[in-house]
């Protein structure tokens, strides 16, 4: 047997964010009732979206890395946040827009305020990696009367940087 | 198909150089021609002449780069065997590094770069191996 360490920047990276998006407050109040996780956008719609709103899940997509220089690995880890909440309107949904946005910037400004430890650029010359790459933001207005879930779906990647191969 | 990439462990006499990377380096043979004659198109001798040796070393962070400028010595450099390739050990004598050119620009990674020239320790053997 041969004897390794583990370090799971990944799962670091996750609670990081997890940790990022729950102290979020705004007035002293929090801006996320819930954080939560999930590996499953299905398994989000059956059973995550109930009870206090609005809410921040993070689903783990994947991960990937490169090559570094003098033997390092550049990786990143690329997560979705879901961002939910209830809100009913009539014909009109500009109130689901603005608060839907809302909560999509407040969740960009909680990662970016205070952001995981390990997330660096990286750079070599054929690749460039912010520490945190944010995609664009997928609004999901729900059919007004049917389903009040509003939901935002907001693609992150943290990149961090391994000493060696073996340092995962 | 074996190859050869990320080059490593890479020092110039006793300075090591750090996030080296590439590595690029050449041998470039002075051209000798002979004047075609009269209604002639092609030339009718060519050859090479005396052989310059030299390259640079390219990096992404200038303060890495200003490190690796006004050196002498051997460059050493590991290169790890890709696709099959073995890892090979590039040794370049009696090296001399220039300055650095450096560009930084948004969203991209710096390219930093030092030439090089290196010389024959007797003039009949080049100062470039690859073992």
């Amino acid at each position: 047997m041969s004897e390794i360490t583990i370090s799971n920047t990944d799962w670091s990276i996750l609670n990081a964010v997890r940790t990022a998006l729950s102290d979020a407050a705004e007035g002293g109040e929090a801006i996320f009732a819930s954080v939560g996780m999930t590996t499953s956008a299905g398994h989000l719609r059956q059973v995550q979206l109930t009870g206090k709103m609005p809410k921040a899940i993070i689903l783990y997509k994947c991960a990937g890395e490169h090559n570094g220089t003098d033997g390092r690995r550049f990786c990143w880890v690329s997560l979705e946040l879901i961002l939910a909440t209830r809100i009913s309107s009539g014909g009109d949904a500009s109130g689901r827009v603005q608060e839907i946005l809302r909560l999509k910037n407040a969740a960009i400004n909680a990662v970016e305020t205070d952001p995981p430890a390990e997330a660096v650029g990286a750079a070599t010359a054929d690749l460039y990696r912010p520490a945190i790459l944010w995609r664009p933001a997928d609004i999901e207005l729900s059919e007004p009367g049917l389903d009040p879930w509003v939901l935002c779906r907001l693609g992150l990647e943290v990149t961090y940087v391994l000493s060696t191969a073996a340092s995962h | 198909m074996p190859s050869v990439h990320n080059p490593q462990n890479v020092s110039i006499g006793a300075t090591e150089l750090s996030d080296v990377l590439s590595i690029e380096w050449h041998e470039h043979r002075r051209e000798i021609v002979s004047p075609p004659g009269d209604d002639e198109i092609y030339h009718r001798r060519v050859g090479y002449g005396s052989a310059v040796a030299g390259g640079r070393l390219i990096f992404s962070d200038p303060a890495r780069a200003a490190a690796a400028a006004g050196r002498f010595g051997t460059l050493i450099a590991t290169l790890e065997g890709v696709g099959g390739g073995s890892d090979r050990t590039l040794t370049i004598t009696s090296v001399r590094t220039g300055g650095s050119n450096n560009l930084v620009g948004h969203n991209r990674a710096a390219v930093c770069s030092v030439e090089f020239l290196a010389a024959s320790s007797d003039g009949a053997i080049g100062p470039v191996t690859l073992t």
